[in-house]
C-alpha cells in the first residue's frame, strides 16, 4: 500500500505533511490531522492541546515522565498517553502519543516514520509514503 | 473613519502570594517588562494549557499519588486507576488496561483515569529536531 501527499506551500521552504487519523482507544473518539513529517523528532506523534482536549486523551493518559529537548536543550515536560493511530492508509498501530503543552504544529516523528518507506520528491513538492519498499528508486551515486 | 480604541483593563486581586508576586517581579525588571505584561503572559500560557494539565495540581495529582501507593511492591504488569482512586485494577498488558476502560466508559462510570507501567520509572527524553519551530506556527508563513 502506498499514498502521495503534497507539501505545506505555505511554508518557506515548503514542508512535507501526512494524514493522519487519531482514535482515542476507550471513548472510540476519532480525529484527522495533518502533521508535519519532522526526521528530527525522535517520537511518534506530537500533539497540540486543542486536539489533546477534543480526543479527551487524558482518559488514557500513562503515567511516565517524558521530556523534550528543543535543540539538544530546554527540557519542556510532555504528558503521554496513547492512541490508536493510522497514517495516511499504510500504516496502523496503537502507540504512545504525547501533549506539549507548549506546541502549534502537530509533528509526525521517527517512532512512527521509521516504519514506513519514505521518498521525499523536494522538487514536485511530494511525499510518497509506502508499507513496502519502492519499485524502483533511481539513485545516482558519486565516484 | 472610526477608530475603536481597547483600553487595558484596572483589575484590583486579593490574596496573590507576596513571594511569587516579588519573583515575578524580579524576572519582569529582567526582562525589560511590566508586572502587568508578566501577569497577561503567565495569563495566556495558562489558558492556553489543557484542562487536563491544569488539574494535575488537583484531582491528576491526588490519582498518580493513590497509584503511587497502590503500585508500591509491584515490578510487573500495568496498573490502572480510574475515579480518583475508587476503581483500580493490575493487568498483564496495555491492551487489558483499555479493555477495562473501555468496559467503564461504555457503562457511562468513567471520570478520570490513568494507566500507569509498573516496574522501575525511567525518563525519557526526546529530542524536536525543529528546536523551538513547532511553538511558532505562524511567525514561519507567508
Amino acid at each position: 500500500m502506498s499514498c502521495s501527499e503534497t507539501y505545506d506551500a505555505t511554508r518557506r521552504p515548503p514542508a512535507p505533511i501526512v494524514r493522519a487519523e487519531l482514535e482515542n482507544p476507550v471513548t472510540g473518539r476519532k480525529l484527522s490531522v495533518i502533521p508535519y513529517l519532522d526526521t528530527g523528532f525522535d517520537g511518534t506523534l506530537l500533539l497540540t492541546s486543542d486536539l489533546w482536549e477534543e480526543l479527551e486523551l487524558g482518559l488514557v493518559e500513562v503515567d511516565e515522565e517524558v521530556y523534550a529537548l528543543h535543540g539538544g536543550y530546554l527540557p519542556v515536560r510532555l504528558t503521554p498517553a496513547l492512541a490508536r493511530v493510522t497514517i495516511c492508509g499504510v500504516w496502523h498501530g496503537l502507540v504512545k502519543v504525547y501533549l506539549h503543552p507548549l506546541a502549534k504544529r502537530t509533528l509526525l516523528g521517527r517512532g512512527i516514520a521509521n516504519e514506513l518507506y519514505a521518498y521525499l520528491a523536494g522538487p514536485e513538492r511530494r511525499l510518497l509514503l509506502s508499507s513496502s519498499p519502492p519499485g524502483e528508486l533511481h539513485v545516482q551515486r558519486q565516484g | 473613519m472610526l477608530i475603536k480604541m481597547i483600553m487595558p483593563k484596572k483589575v484590583l486581586l486579593r490574596g496573590i502570594d507576596e513571594r511569587l508576586y516579588a519573583e515575578a517581579k524580579a524576572r519582569a525588571a529582567i526582562l525589560g517588562i511590566t508586572v502587568s505584561e508578566a501577569v497577561n503572559r503567565a495569563l495566556e500560557v495558562w489558558l492556553r494549557t489543557p484542562l487536563t494539565e491544569v488539574d494535575k495540581s488537583g484531582n491528576g495529582r491526588r490519582l498518580r499519588e493513590i497509584a503511587g501507593k497502590l503500585a508500591e511492591g509491584r515490578e510487573r504488569g500495568v496498573l490502572t486507576v480510574a475515579n480518583d482512586g475508587e476503581l483500580f485494577a493490575f493487568f498483564d498488558s496495555l491492551e487489558e488496561a483499555l479493555e477495562w476502560l473501555r468496559k467503564l466508559y461504555s457503562e457511562g462510570v468513567l471520570k478520570n483515569s490513568l494507566i500507569k507501567p509498573l516496574g522501575r520509572r525511567r525518563v525519557e527524553y526526546l529530542e524536536i529536531g525543529g528546536g523551538g519551530d513547532e511553538l511558532l506556527r505562524d511567525l514561519r508563513r507567508d
